[in-house]
């Protein structure tokens, strides 16, 4: 009698550690309007690198998981909040940002670069002679780049929720140049949008406007951030990783 | 040895911790080793996962998008349309500033200088120096190649120093191994040779000291030891089988004691059973515990027929009462000896002398329980009383015949003297007128008359001698026989004999005038029947004798035959003529009877002319005790004398 009970209770144990961790459902974030990463496609799918990463690690982590598309500075809160529990919305990792939430390992890496109407040249500051608007993502590393480093009297600082109304004021003249990702900006510029479009100079990556891109989970999940890192191996080791960004970039982003 | 102090100055304790701390050092200089030689492994290993994997992935990254970058500059070069090929130059601009050439600064200039190319082939598809431009996108798409070859081969070498560094920390770790574990393997051996020999084996010796000592040997061996603790268990060995050998040793005197204790049980139990005396046991209380089959017997019954009854039962009381036995009489326990009157079981008497002793407890003092020893003297209270009635008549008829004596003496004489004086008177007054043949006869006749006389004075002597009407009393026999020889000196000095006492004479028990008539009878037939060629020879001594004295009176006379050493002690019996030595031959006859009144006896040696020597045994003077016999009642020893001899 006392080796049955024994036995059940191991058996019990058991089924509890090998249940899946993330059984529930996972509230997965992205941001919103940002071509190649995340988007709408014609049917008003949510679609894009980060989705399909996204997707492929909950299926990875055999989780649940329900998406939304935000700004990246509703990402920033609800992730730092708990309200969402993971996020893919291209973020470097800051030590302010650190102490709000978690990273996950990287999983891209990335510059910034400026955009301009074609034909513009850059001046000693990067930005075209005589400009006066720059516009930038709210809430991004590239607005708090352009806060610091160039802030100068007249130049105004244009922010949006997402990097495609960032571009769109480029392209419709409201800003004379913007500060996006460097492969965001190449999306938009390989557009129809972005035709009359170019980089201005050459992509930055110093002054945390490159380096690699994490996904930022809740904090006090580090069993949900154990699960996504090991979710990012399997997708890599399983080639589905490389078939996605082959599907979304001309070249590896890694 | 083992307590040898310079042997056992060594402690093990030290010693051990000296053992397990080398021991310690030795496996943690191993340990650190191995665990030096893995961590470098490990750090090889983690080299590999942080710097090889990820330069080995980084180039081939890098490799990968020099290839999409050689597509990118083709499009761009050679697409004929202009969107495409702007998307290319795009694309190209962006993979040119990629983090991933970051690794190697010159590949990111090449690439950088390449995606330049890429860009002026674009905007001058449409120029006429296109042939040109696509003439340098040619040198630099092979430049690119030439990267691309040189990224694998830089892959290809950090996989082979890699492969270098897993063969260099192999080699480390099996050199490692290789000296290590033999060096730790050595020390084992020599930590175990030396537990083996100077812990192990006298452990091994000690316990098999400790079976040998339990087994009852007390031969212990072992072996010498410089160990303190050793030495400690050692000597506590020797004095555990010097221990067992004096248990065993008083174990068997125990054993001994109790065969003995049970062999005396056994003979007591045997005397107890078969002695021919009544034993009996008592508590404090008088009550009879033990009773033997020989009292049993005496009283009527079986043992178990009186034990548990009162000792009280068993005496009668009109002879005496049971505290006169026990009252106390001295320090040996014994309490009384009483002759009391038993009363057996069917009610007649029995005469018995009881003994009682206290017996002793363990402690050695005297204790409440009382042994008794009954001894059945109903016969001998028979004899007594039968001897009392033979001693009274014994005593009348002695009174009887001394009144007898003196009668028959004093008439004897009466007539003699009437016969004597009338023979004397018809000698006086007819004298004359008898012939010579008459008064011969006369003369026989007085003569007759005379020796007549003298043989009843000597027959009253004798009848009076040794009547035992005086009381015993200590007689020194130097006083009487100085006596003796003042009344005969006279006589002795005319034998010309010569008289010597050896030594002191002893005391004795008797009556002094018998005595004294005794050595007067004996002296004076010395001098009497002397030698006439010799000067008389008379020697006086005593010779103790058990508890008497043996008087011997010796002379160098003329002897006498042997066989007629007890015809001389019968009354009126000579061995000479009277003409030659004068007497009536009773002197003898009353020295034995003078010396069987004292109890004693006398006999005699001689030889013809050799001298003759009388000896007289008398008993030696001891205070009366209570129930001696009366001297006359004491029955005379026999002697040769009263042999009946031929005359």
């Amino acid at each position: 009698m006392r080796a049955h009970r024994l036995m059940a209770l191991f058996a019990a144990a058991v089924l509890l550690a090998t249940r899946p961790a993330l059984a529930d459902e996972l509230t997965v974030a992205v941001t919103e309007n940002v071509v190649p990463f995340s988007f709408r496609d014609e049917d008003g799918a949510l679609t894009g690198f980060n989705v399909e990463v996204g997707r492929a690690l909950c299926e990875a982590m055999g989780a649940t998981c329900r998406f939304e598309a935000v700004p990246l500075a509703q990402l920033v809160d609800g992730v730092a909040e708990g309200r969402i529990h993971f996020g893919l919305g291209n973020l470097l990792k800051t030590p302010e940002r650190e102490k709000r939430m978690a990273f996950s390992q990287s999983y891209w890496r990335s510059t910034s670069s400026y955009v301009a109407r074609r034909g513009a040249t850059p001046g000693p500051d990067g930005l075209p002679p005589g400009s006066a608007t720059i516009a930038v993502q709210a809430g991004s590393r590239q607005e708090k780049h352009v806060g610091e480093a160039l802030a100068r009297n007249g130049l105004a600082v244009l922010t949006a929720h997402s990097i495609g109304e960032v571009l769109q004021l480029v392209a419709d003249g409201t800003a004379e140049v913007a500060l996006v990702p460097t492969l965001t900006g190449l999306g938009f510029l390989r557009s129809p949008a972005g035709k009359d479009l170019d980089f201005l100079g050459e992509p930055l990556s110093g002054g945390n406007l490159g380096g690699s891109v994490h996904i930022v989970v809740a904090p006090g999940r580090p069993d949900l951030l154990t699960r996504l890192n090991g979710a990012l191996d399997a997708i890599q080791k399983d080639g589905s990783y490389h078939a996605m960004t082959r599907k979304y970039f001309p070249f590896s982003i890694y | 040895m083992s307590t040898d102090p310079q042997l056992g100055r060594l402690r093990l304790a030290p010693l051990i911790a000296g053992a397990a701390l080398a021991v310690l050092a030795i496996l943690a200089v191993f340990l650190g080793s191995f665990l030096y030689e893995q961590g470098r492994i490990a750090r090889i290993a983690e080299g590999a996962r942080a710097a090889v994997g990820p330069t080995i992935l980084e180039r081939q990254r890098a490799a990968t998008n020099i290839e999409r970058l050689k597509s990118l500059g083709d499009i761009a070069a050679g697409s004929p349309d202009a969107r495409t090929r702007r998307e290319a130059a795009l694309a190209a601009e962006a993979l040119a500033f990629h983090p991933g050439f970051a690794f190697d600064p010159e590949l990111q200039a090449q690439v950088r200088a390449a995606r330049r190319t890429i860009a002026t082939a674009a905007a001058g598809y449409d120029d006429l120096a296109a042939p040109e431009t696509f003439q340098a996108w040619s040198v630099t798409r092979r430049e690119l190649e030439t990267l691309a070859d040189q990224l694998s081969l830089d892959a290809a070498a950090t996989i082979g120093d890699f492969f270098d560094l897993i063969d260099d920390a192999a080699h480390r770790s099996a050199t490692v191994s290789t000296v290590m574990l033999p060096t730790v393997a050595l020390f084992l051996l020599l930590v175990a040779w030396a537990a083996r020999r100077h812990v192990v084996r006298p452990v091994v010796a000690a316990a098999r000291a400790m079976d040998s000592v339990s087994a009852g040997s007390p031969e212990i061996a072992l072996p010498p030891t410089r160990i303190g603790e050793f030495a400690t268990i050692f000597g506590a060995a020797h004095r555990l089988a010097s221990l067992v050998q004096a248990l065993e040793t008083a174990r068997l005197s125990a054993e001994e004691a109790r065969q003995a204790l049970a062999a005396s049980e056994a003979r007591f139990r045997a005397v107890f059973e078969q002695a021919g005396l009544g034993i009996l046991q008592c508590d404090a209380d008088c009550r009879l515990t033990a009773v033997n089959p020989a009292l049993a017997r005496m009283l009527g019954g079986e043992p178990d027929d009186f034990v548990g009854r009162p000792m009280q039962a068993l005496l009668d009381p009109e002879t005496c009462q049971p505290a006169d036995l026990l009252r106390h009489r001295g320090e040996s326990g014994t309490l009384a000896e009483r002759e009391v009157r038993l009363r057996r079981r069917d009610g007649t008497p029995l005469w018995a002398n009881i003994t009682l002793t206290r017996l002793h407890d363990e402690t050695g003092q005297q204790g409440g329980q009382l042994l008794g020893m009954v001894a059945d003297v109903s016969e001998r209270k028979g004899a007594e009383a039968a001897m009392a009635e033979m001693m009274d008549a014994l005593r009348r008829s002695n009174a009887d015949l001394e009144q007898f004596a003196c009668v028959a003496s004093h008439d004897l004489r009466e007539p003699l003297r009437m016969v004597t004086s009338y023979l004397t008177l018809i000698e006086r007054r007819s004298g004359d007128a008898l012939d010579t043949n008459g008064r011969e006869f006369l003369a026989f006749a007085r003569e007759g008359a005379r020796r007549m006389d003298g043989l009843i004075l000597d027959l009253l002597e004798y009848a009076r001698v040794g009547r035992g009407d005086q009381p015993a009393q200590p007689v020194a026999l130097n006083t009487v026989v100085a006596a003796v020889l003042r009344d005969l000196e006279i006589l002795v000095r005319e034998a010309g004999a010569r008289v010597t006492i050896a030594g002191d004479l002893p005391v004795v028990r008797g009556n002094a005038g018998d005595l004294k008539r005794l050595f007067q009878n004996l002296i004076s037939n010395a001098v009497k029947y002397r030698a006439a060629d010799r000067v008389p020879e008379i020697f006086v001594e005593a010779v103790p004798e058990g508890g008497n004295w043996r008087i011997d009176v010796r002379d160098n006379g003329i002897g006498f035959e042997d066989e007629y050493s007890g015809r001389i002690f019968l009354i009126f019996q000579r061995l000479h003529n009277r003409a030659h030595y004068p007497g009536n031959g009773i002197g003898l006859s009353i020295c034995q009877k003078i010396a069987e009144s004292h109890g004693g006896r006398i006999w005699a040696d001689s030889k013809p002319d050799a001298g003759s020597t009388f000896h007289v045994l008398l008993p030696a003077w001891r205070e009366p005790q209570r129930g001696d016999p009366p001297a006359l009642a004491r029955p005379p020893a026999p002697t040769p004398a009263s042999d009946p001899a031929p005359v």
